[in-house]
């Protein structure tokens, strides 16, 4: 199985001189195809970072980032955007949803933004809808889903195509806790085929879902650590999986 | 799955265009304004272009009809006449003969014009038309304007002698060059009964300056410009457009500036799933254009609706008959073209800073810090330097018409300064800043707040700048223009008599002057408290009377040298104490030794024994320019008694009197004078109305002031809007609704004020540059509205629109 993020001594700083703050101090991290790791640390102590750096959301002030066998430090900012249309996909706690677009739109938007004719696009995004039983719900707009709908829309769009690489930040965060193991589940469902999935948390519950958890302070990784049979250890296999 | 190796190509751009187009659909409340805005300002300028594109050629047509000369015959003798238009059909190919006779109208102050043309004339078609009836075709038959048959009530069918021939009324007739041209029109037939002869002709200044007609060696003739009034219309048109769509990038620009940050947050999710810098942009692009073609096109439809629903209008204030379907139709185009263009590029820039925020600045909807515009200033002093070369070098010449490489570096210049007089909004708004230091709390959060945002504010300045300084330059203009000695304007208090008797540059007759003199007194003793100070024309003796015999003596006048021949200017009258006194600072002139006049050009003293008006190069040189332009008709050159023994020359009465009143003429004293000056013979000259020029100003800067405000009103809700934290923090302290409202009536106030300010400024400075207008008297009111008023209003509805608790208090963490 090979590596689909390896993140190296990677730091982040924010600001100049006496305003210099550090977010990551040489973080190390690797996510093997199929394997989901949970982020956990307490507030400012670079989960989010972390993740951002690794979704090519922004650029590490030093170390090396390699997603898919392709180094990030040397790629301008569109072939960032490529990798991210193509590679990476992003779940967000607050959705992120375009409200201008219906749920179809939303989930084909980074196929067509690839040069995948709209049509073509669409048909991807419907048959990943269906699949997350979503289909009734295909031509609505966001803000005629409910919070659950809506993250399963902003997951669909995160797995649409050949992702590789799956983030997810705080994505149980704006959910009651029903809606959230849904969500949960559908993430581990990916990793299951191959994806490798990362999940920034506090929630040592939701953590409880991940292969291994990756502790932060100050920046720093303290401690990598299989996490314990979770929750999901006691439900039984949805059909067909 | 097919993926394309760039940005997407064509999927991806359909893809983020139907995504703005959603946006642009789902928010159209946030755009109603801009498209309002925008859709003025096009409206305006093709109103403006279908008006400049009919007005502009109206008086060449008036004077000249289709034809681009006129040589001006006063030779009675039928044989020489005959002689003349035959040289001239031989030398010009085509020409057409007008006749004139002034008869004078009894009971009325005003001659009119018994003119002979033919209606199918070659040339004068665009001079002529029948309004009722028909043409006169026999010797005893005329038509009459609407004028005459007012001031008579000869109707169709009447006889009519003013002549003391009497003549049947067989139709009516109009100028519809000139709604205002009073004359009879006889049939052709009557050209040798003329005192005078027009033969209008077309041809080139070669062919027009070597043209010499048999009979002497003297020309006399009127030249259209040698700037086709097309091209004039299209240079205004050109202007007003450049100044109109400049404005409506600065809006459209702080416009798209709000609508570019309420999407942030969507542009940053855009960029997380993988759109590219330029995929961002392309939404701004695509809403600009879109909202640039809704507006436009609306835009371009009021402005023609508008036109054609005007245009009838203002026949009477054009005094010309309007087409209302001649419209320019491919001016309207491209007015639509550059406004779509304009509100795109606007779009542009506000798209760009958006991209190129960090995708997690933007997902938390964090704007982009502004940085300083340090170019501006540099780029401005650019600017305003070429733009004072250009109206320099425009508006050098008096003495001929302007050219068009001249009226083109006028528009240049004019545009330059403008430009550059709007780049110095940003350094205007961090010195504002700067000076916030000892404000109270409120006003100095307000200041340096507009400087931390100097980006949008210095748009918004810049636009108010400009809605400001165009009302202040028309307002200066027209000010001016009400006082103008071109205009022949008088005080309210003045009345100027002429007799009716005498025309051009003859003085009457001894005989003559009696009546005259008489007639004077009759008047001031009619009316209480009037004084009539007489104007002397300088005569000199060795030079005979007129050459028909009957028209008085010849006078000294000033005459302004043309491309070929002369341009009389003024009699050049004797500056009696009296009449010095009319201009104020000159009294000393009669002790003077030289002659002064306010106009300028190459100017030589006619009528002379040196100056002979038929010669193309005579006559004693004048300078130019040494009375004050502001004074009224008479006189237009002063010669000092000194200067008149000197050079042997005597004064004798013009003719001409000025009844001073001790206020403003009323009515009655009007009517009075004005029957005693029909009873001997006078014309009377009074006030020109000004209401027109008035109307003008004032709608102008109210129009203004309103853009103003509403220009104001959509930037200023973006400006606190982004520091609406600071008003969450202030709040949680403490600060009581007063310091939260003065927050927004500061801005509002220091924006407006800053704009009139530099507007002003930029209005005066043009005007200056380019000698376009005189800068006094100053439009006292119009600026007050404009300085004191606008910002007053501004920093009043700031104060009661804001101020309330922000909502969102309890809810969002103090910044």
């Amino acid at each position: 199985m090979s590596p689909v993020l390896e993140m190296a001594n990677v730091s982040k700083s924010y600001g100049h001189g006496e305003n210099l703050v550090h977010a990551l101090r040489g973080a190390d991290l690797v996510v093997q195809a199929g394997e989901l790791v949970a982020i956990m640390g307490p507030s400012g102590s670079g989960k989010s970072t972390m993740l951002t750096i690794a979704g090519t959301l922004e650029v590490a002030t030093s170390g090396s980032v390699v997603i898919d066998g392709v180094a990030v430090d040397a790629l301008g900012p569109n072939d960032r955007a490529r990798l991210r249309r193509r590679t990476i996909g992003y779940v967000f706690q607050d959705f992120n949803l375009l409200p201008g677009l219906t749920a179809a739109e939303n989930v084909a938007l980074p196929l067509e933004l690839d040069g995948t004719r709209s049509r073509v696009a669409a048909a991807t995004a419907n048959a990943v809808l269906t699949e997350l039983g979503l289909h009734e719900r295909a031509g609505r707009f966001p803000d005629e889903l409910s919070g659950g709908e809506r993250q399963r829309v902003a997951v669909a769009r995160a797995i649409v195509g050949e992702r590789r690489l799956l983030l997810a930040d705080e994505p149980t965060g704006a959910l009651d806790s029903t809606n959230g193991e849904g969500v949960l589940r559908l993430l581990r469902a990916a990793c299951r085929r191959g994806v490798a999935g990362v999940i920034v948390t506090h929630d040592a519950q939701l953590a409880s879902w991940a292969d291994r958890v990756v502790f932060l302070r100050d920046g720093r990784v303290l401690d990598r650590s299989a996490a314990p049979p979770g929750p999901e250890s006691l439900l039984a296999p949805a059909p067909g999986q | 799955m097919s993926h394309s190796p760039g940005n997407g190509g064509l999927a991806a751009r359909r893809a983020v265009a139907r995504w703005a187009v959603r946006l642009l659909r789902r928010d159209w409340r946030q755009h109603v304004l801009i498209v309002v805005l925008l859709g003025i300002a096009v409206a305006a300028a093709v109103g403006f272009s279908c008006a400049a594109y009919n007005i502009a050629p109206v008086s060449g047509r008036a004077e000249f009809g289709d034809a681009n000369v006129a040589f001006h015959f006063d030779d009675r003798d039928a044989g020489h006449m005959a002689q003349r238009l035959a040289a001239g059909q031989a030398w010009f190919g085509a020409v057409e003969a007008m006749g004139h006779r002034a008869v004078p109208v009894p009971g009325a102050v005003e001659t009119v014009d018994y003119r002979v043309q033919a209606p199918d004339g070659i040339f004068g078609g665009p001079m002529l038309r029948l309004r009722s009836g028909r043409y006169p075709t026999a010797a005893d038959e005329v038509a009459i304007t609407t004028w005459v048959t007012d001031t008579i009530g000869a109707r169709t069918g009447d006889s009519l002698a003013l002549d003391g021939v009497s003549r049947t009324v067989v139709g009516v007739v109009e100028n519809p060059s000139d709604l205002h041209d009073p004359f009879v029109l006889l049939p052709p037939s009557a050209l040798d009964g003329s005192d005078r002869v027009d033969m209008l002709a077309r041809a080139d200044d070669d062919r027009i300056s070597t043209f010499r007609p048999p009979g002497d060696g003297g020309r006399n003739l009127s030249q259209r410009g040698d700037l086709p009034e097309s091209t004039l219309a299209t240079l205004v048109m050109l202007v007003t457009g450049t100044l109109l769509l400049f404005l409506v990038a600065l809006v459209a620009t702080a416009s798209f500036a709000v609508i570019a940050q309420r999407r942030l947050t969507q542009l940053g999710m855009l960029a997380a799933i993988g759109a590219t810098e330029k995929h961002l942009r392309t939404t701004m692009l695509v809403t600009g254009a879109l909202t640039g073609l809704i507006a436009s096109v609306m835009g371009a439809l009021l402005g023609i609706g508008g036109w054609v629903v005007a245009a009838p209008a203002m026949e009477s204030a054009v005094g010309a008959r309007i087409d209302p379907m001649n419209v320019p139709w491919w001016l309207a185009f491209v007015g639509v073209a550059l406004a779509v263009v304009a509100a795109t590029a606007a779009a542009w820039w506000p798209g760009r800073a958006m991209a190129r925020v960090p995708t997690v600045a933007a997902l938390s909807g964090r704007p982009p810090r502004s940085t300083p515009a340090r170019r501006s200033g540099v780029l401005a002093l650019v600017l305003l330097v070429a733009g004072a070369v250009g109206l320099r070098i425009g508006s050098a010449r008096h003495d001929r018409p302007v050219t068009t490489l001249e009226l083109t570096l006028l528009c240049i210049g004019i545009v330059a300064v403008l430009i550059g007089v709007l780049l110095v909004s940003p350094l205007a708004i961090r010195l504002l800043a700067h000076g916030a230091d000892r404000a109270p709390i409120g006003a100095r959060l307000a200041l340096r707040d507009l400087g931390r945002h100097q980006g949008r504010s210095g748009t918004a300045l810049a636009a108010i700048a400009l809605v400001l300084g165009v009302p202040v330059a028309i307002a200066a203009t027209a000010a001016a223009a009400e006082n103008d000695q071109g205009l022949g304007n008088l005080a309210t208090s003045q009345l100027l008599l002429r007799a009716g008797a005498v025309d051009g540059p003859f003085a009457p007759a001894p005989d003559a002057l009696a009546g005259l003199q008489e007639g004077v007194d009759a008047m001031t003793a009619a009316v209480p408290g009037i004084a009539g100070i007489r104007f002397d024309v300088a005569v000199d003796p060795g030079v005979p009377g007129d050459p028909g015999g009957d028209r008085g003596r010849l006078a000294v006048s000033l005459g302004r040298r043309i491309s070929n021949g002369w341009s009389e200017v003024s009699l050049a009258y004797l500056a009696t104490p009296e009449v010095a006194g009319l201009f104020p600072g000159v009294d000393g002139l009669t002790t003077a030794t030289d002659v002064r006049t306010s106009a300028v050009g190459d100017l030589h003293l006619l009528g002379t024994a040196r100056g002979d008006l038929r010669q193309p190069d005579s006559g004693e040189a004048v300078a130019g320019g040494t009375l004050p332009t502001t004074y009224t008709a008479l006189p237009g050159a002063l010669i000092a008694s000194d200067a008149l023994a000197a050079r042997g020359w005597t004064a004798v009465p013009s003719g001409r009197w000025l009844l001073v009143a001790p206020g403003p003429w009323t009515a009655v004293q009007v009517r009075t004078v004005r029957e005693l000056a029909a009873r001997h013979g006078f014309v009377v000259a009074r006030r020109t109305d000004n209401a027109r020029l008035i109307g003008l100003r004032m709608g102008g800067v109210v129009a203004g002031m309103v853009l103003a405000l509403t220009v104001l009103a959509m930037t200023i809700g973006l400006i606190r809007s982004e520091a609406a934290g600071d008003l969450r923090t202030l709040t949680a302290t403490g600060a009581s609704t007063a310091t939260r409202r003065s927050i927004t009536a500061v801005t509002a106030g220091a924006l407006t004020l800053l704009g009139a300010v530099i507007g002003t400024v930029g209005a005066y400075l043009g005007l200056a540059l380019g000698h376009l207008s005189a800068l006094t008297p100053l439009p006292l009111a119009d600026l007050s509205i404009v300085l004191v008023g606008t910002p007053v209003v501004a920093t009043a509805a700031g104060w009661l629109l804001a101020g309330g608790e922000p909502p969102a208090l309890a809810r969002r963490p103090l910044a």
